[in-house]
């Protein structure tokens, strides 16, 4: 008899064709006569179909965005080569033809804090409280939350303004540079460097280094993200690494 | 983040599987000159309807990818690519043709040796249910259960993006989050 848990990796390694043709026939197998093993197999098969249904539209809906924005950067290229209408692939036949004028674009434009910023920001998650959604009977901490995962970050941040938590600084931090105001960020987060719990010391850096490079203090980012990825701790020690790589 | 235009398989699904979002894009972006290139000449595609199939084919081979469908295939993905994009267009055409509404990704999905026993299983009630469900975590737990379940991101891709200490963390919430979930559902 396996344990539960036991039965969530079986499902995965099924649905995740990582089984070999012996041990896939013994889980079908005991998929018809096993009813806490069927049971959890329904949950995890609507759960992975519901879960490919959901990226598949957040994936589509990012790749509209990056192609517009890759189309427009094309078209201004084209535009200063000719007037005429030409379809996209042979303008992708231009552009690749002044290979070295594009790559000179492509360094000095995408290396800049601010796109730099836009490729590695995304708002903390709310690690603090759960939210019934649908429900009437909501704090005023969980309503501050039903906004933050809504992307309403001004009226989180009055609503967190209002509790007196300590451990909402980074999340008050987080909704000021969703904002653009990255000096009151700092000094929420400077501030929590100090007496904050040890336990979020990567997620303090990380977010100082993002709103120094937003500010254009690239020296100083770039010391915050040393402390990153020499520390014991996981939180964006990759992303550390690979963002001081891009700025060295 | 930037991927050759030849990258293998293997070099893609690990990725995938560290930085989906981020690792998409520069997968786009290393096949959208050739691509658009190859269905302009060969298709004679309109720019939109060009990116559109680029999009699709892309969201196909990334489950593909993922599922571990393509584990044990010889071609590069540059080539599996074009091809799904290719039975897109045939497939589109021929719907055309018919006036036939069809499901634009599962219609073009990578057999796997599970999919029928999985879609035994499936059900619409169900999956709505769990959606409601899955509303109801934290964020921090339906991140796991995405990240884990779906996206099958690695234990230690998982603990530096969500800032865990180490990897036995995540396996133990990775669980207490599917139970509080499959809680929440019942």
């Amino acid at each position: 008899m396996k344990s539960e848990e036991q039965y969530y990796d079986l499902c995965l390694l099924y649905l995740g064709n990582q089984m070999n043709s012996e041990e896939r026939l013994r889980f079908e197998k005991e998929l018809k006569s096993n009813t806490q093993l069927s049971d959890i197999f329904k949950f995890q098969s609507n759960l992975s179909s519901h879960l490919r249904e959901e990226s598949n539209r957040d994936i589509k809906s990012q790749f509209v965005k990056l192609e517009e924005k890759l189309a427009n950067k094309t078209a201004s290229k084209s535009k200063s080569t000719t007037g005429k209408v030409i379809p996209l692939w042979s303008k992708l036949s231009m552009a690749a033809s002044i290979a070295l004028l594009a790559g000179f674009f492509y360094f000095t434009n995408v290396n800049d804090s601010d796109s730099l910023y836009e490729q590695y920001f995304t708002a903390y998650p709310n690690e603090l409280i759960q939210i019934e959604r649908g429900d009437n009977d909501v704090t005023s901490l969980q309503q501050a939350f039903i906004n933050y995962g809504d992307g309403k970050f001004e009226e989180a941040l009055v609503q967190f303004e209002d509790i007196d938590q300590k451990d909402l600084d980074l999340y008050r931090a987080v909704c000021y540079m969703k904002m653009d105001q990255h000096h009151k960020a700092l000094s929420i987060l400077d501030s929590m460097d100090a007496s904050q719990a040890s336990e979020i010391t990567n997620q303090i850096s990380w977010y100082q280094a993002l709103s120094l490079l937003k500010l254009g203090n690239e020296p100083e980012a770039k010391k915050k993200l040393l402390e990153i990825s020499q520390s014991s701790k996981l939180f964006r020690k990759s992303s550390a690494k690979e963002l001081l790589n891009t700025l060295n | 983040m930037k991927i050759a235009s030849d990258i293998s398989f293997t070099e893609l699904k690990l990725l995938f599987k560290s930085n989906h979002s981020k690792a998409l894009n520069a997968f786009y972006e290393s096949q959208r000159e050739s691509f658009f290139s190859w269905a302009g000449r060969k298709f004679k595609l309109d720019d939109n309807l060009a990116a559109d199939i680029y999009q699709d084919a892309i969201i196909v081979l990334y489950n593909a990818v993922i599922e571990n469908k393509v584990d044990h295939v010889l071609s590069t993905p540059q080539a599996y690519l074009f091809g799904i994009a290719r039975n897109m267009l045939f497939k589109r055409t021929e719907r055309d043709k018919k006036m036939q509404y069809v499901d634009e990704f599962k219609d073009y999905a990578f057999g796997g040796v599970n999919d029928d026993i999985q879609q035994m299983y499936e059900n619409e009630e169900v999956k709505s249910k769990i959606a409601s469900a899955l509303n109801k975590l934290k964020d921090g737990c339906q991140m796991i259960i995405k990240l884990f379940y779906y996206h099958r991101y690695t234990t230690e891709a998982i603990a530096e993006r969500l800032g865990y200490d180490n990897t036995d963390v995540v396996k133990s919430r990775k669980y207490q989050c599917m139970k509080e979930l499959k809680k929440l559902f019942n």
